[in-house]
């Protein structure tokens, strides 16, 4: 009985210790955290846009996807005019899913690109979410160009030896600019 | 459906516990001398990590979530495995001298293994449900067992040959490793379009 | 003032052998996982090192503080609830102040909890030994994990993408050979460095 309450006694003093350290360095690190969050998507959603003096993360307008997710419009607006729209795909290339910030102005041509989250082989997949690669993208929209790479009988290059990652990008912004241009007033319009 | 399918044949060959995630390494170098040792610490290796997914999922879902104690969850998800296979462990004691025999000493070894860990982990982060958690962590077991019977089939043909004094053991056994792991990169991509 | 000597002698020594001979990379071969995942980047060696050193000092001196008041059937348990405590403080620690080195090593941090280096070290060493030297071997074995990941670090960095710690080192025209950053690279920088360090280490 007595080494029953010394072993039980032992565990409990070292649970309840460990359990106040992490709370503790929770709570702190916590809003930390948070904050940190919130700027990385900002300065996503900034790098894409025109100028524009609103918060954009503010007024995001959601539109449900081609897979059911509600997908999140956010509105760049100067002065009250929409100058224009952020909104993330997410296509899946060679080695998973690459998350993609297109930014659009409100005709639909593609304004700005940023790739987030990419996991394409170094060297030859990854080629193809670097600036240089998706350069040609801009100042297109869905009526200027075949949304397809070349070797498909689209308009786009495609990066040597990484046609899977060349065309997830390209399917992945036309599948974007689709979505947006179905739904284009309700988005300008605001909620 | 076709999710559970690309998930099961996607952790088998192309993201391989062993081979591409450098997960298990520990019981994977350990226990790949004999083909038979190897075949039981597979099998004790896919029910370890079937059972921690199941089990680790539910803790999540129904303890950390809704009480917003995710951030415990490398310290819970831990102390579910060490005493589930504990426990396991008691059971097959008492009841099946068989499975004892076969498998016994295999399961203390892999309680605190990346592998099961990271499973666990995993899982939580891809998002899955539970059938897609259960098919993922048998899945990565059925990718260790199948590698480490290849790898022991090639150690135990290694025993014939005159491998240089320096290289003996560890260090061969990592370069077969790369060997397979670049073999089974021509996975990749297998289901893009 | 001998036994003062002696303290600072085996103080050192406890260090140093976890640098040399007993690294726990190339010698003792334990917490690999990491050591070849985390291996394809100089700067993502470095934070996996500091992070499993700090993790390992915080276990060891917890760990050698209770030693007798912890009875020997539930010091697996306790080990376990130290050892994660110290990762999970960690990992909320670099998503909180270093969000981009906590992206790159992902999984790899709250698996430092089973890195068998810091449960092997807390079983075999500071459940034994005074809190003094418990502090000197983490930061020896530390040491010895972090310089062991790092070489690793530098030579497929270097070979993989053509730059240490993001500096090129090779020129313009060097063509990396990518398959170094990839998996069947890491084990192969692995196996033929032990290979190496066993052919070195060897009594003539």
């Amino acid at each position: 009985m007595r080494e029953f309450l010394q072993l039980a006694g032992i565990l409990t003093l070292v649970s309840v210790l460990s359990g106040w350290a992490l709370s503790y360095t929770y709570t702190i690190t916590k809003p930390i955290i948070e904050v940190k969050r919130y700027e990385k998507k900002v300065a996503a959603i900034a790098e894409v846009l025109p100028p524009f003096n609103n918060q954009p993360d503010k007024e995001a307008v959601k539109i449900p996807g081609k897979q059911g997710e509600a997908v999140e419009f956010y509105v760049g607006k100067k002065n009250g005019t929409p100058t224009g729209v952020a909104f993330r795909s997410t296509p899946v290339g060679y080695g998973g899913k690459i998350s993609l910030m297109i930014g659009v102005t409100p005709e639909g041509k593609v304004y700005g690109l940023r790739v987030l989250e990419q996991n394409e082989t170094p060297g030859l997949g990854n080629k193809a979410t670097k600036d240089a690669y998706l350069h040609q993208f801009l100042s297109k929209d869905l009526t200027s160009s075949r949304w397809e790479v070349k070797k498909r009988g689209g308009d786009f290059d495609q990066v040597t030896a990484a046609t899977i990652s060349s065309r997830a990008i390209t399917k992945g912004i036309r599948e974007g600019l689709t979505l947006y241009q179905a739904h284009a007033e309700k988005i300008l319009k605001g909620n | 459906m076709e999710k559970v399918i690309v998930i099961f044949f996607s952790v088998v060959l192309i993201n391989n516990f062993i081979l591409s995630r450098f997960l298990g390494l520990c019981p994977f170098l350990g226990v790949s001398k004999e083909s038979k040792a190897a075949l039981s610490m597979g099998i004790a290796v896919t029910f370890v990590m079937t059972m921690a997914s199941l089990v680790t999922w539910f803790f999540f879902h129904f303890f950390l979530v809704p009480y917003q104690l995710e951030f415990l969850q490398t310290i819970v998800f831990i102390l579910v495995i060490a005493t589930f296979v504990q426990f396991v462990e008691m059971v097959i004691a008492k009841t099946s001298p068989l499975l004892q025999e076969a498998l016994g000493i295999y399961l203390p070894l892999i309680t605190t293994n990346c592998a099961v860990l990271g499973v666990s982990l995993l899982n939580v982060k891809e998002g899955y449900n539970l059938l897609e958690t259960l098919v993922n962590g048998f899945g990565g077991g059925v990718g260790f067992t199948m590698a480490i019977l290849i790898m022991a089939s090639i150690r135990e043909r290694l025993e014939l040959c005159d491998v240089p004094q320096c290289m003996r053991g560890f260090p061969i056994a990592f370069v077969i490793t790369s060997m397979m792991a670049f073999a089974f990169f021509g996975f990749q991509g297998f289901f893009s379009k | 003032m001998k036994n003062q000597m002696a303290t600072r002698f085996r103080f050192g020594d406890e260090i140093f052998k976890g640098i040399s001979r007993e690294n726990p990379t190339f010698r003792l071969v334990l917490g690999m996982c990491p050591s070849l995942a985390i291996s394809t980047s100089v700067i993502n060696a470095l934070g996996m090192g500091v992070a499993a050193t700090f993790v390992l000092l915080g276990s060891n001196i917890m760990v050698s503080l209770i030693r007798n008041f912890t009875p020997a059937k539930v010091r697996i348990p306790v080990f376990i609830i130290i050892i994660s405590t110290f990762v999970t403080i960690a990992d909320l620690s670099l998503e909180a102040f270093t969000p981009d080195l906590h992206k790159a090593l992902g999984i790899f941090i709250p698996l430092i909890v089973v890195n068998c280096i810091i449960l092997a070290r807390a079983e075999a060493f500071a459940s034994r030994e005074p809190v003094f030297y418990s502090i000197a071997d983490a930061l020896g074995m530390g040491a010895g994990f972090t310089l062991a990941l790092t070489l690793i670090a530098s030579i497929r960095e270097a070979l993989g993408n053509g730059t240490v710690l993001g500096y090129p080192v090779f020129g313009a025209h060097f063509d990396p050979a990518v398959i170094m950053i990839l998996a069947p690279g890491a084990f192969l920088t692995i196996g033929l460095l032990i290979g190496l360090m066993n052919h070195l280490g060897r009594k003539p």
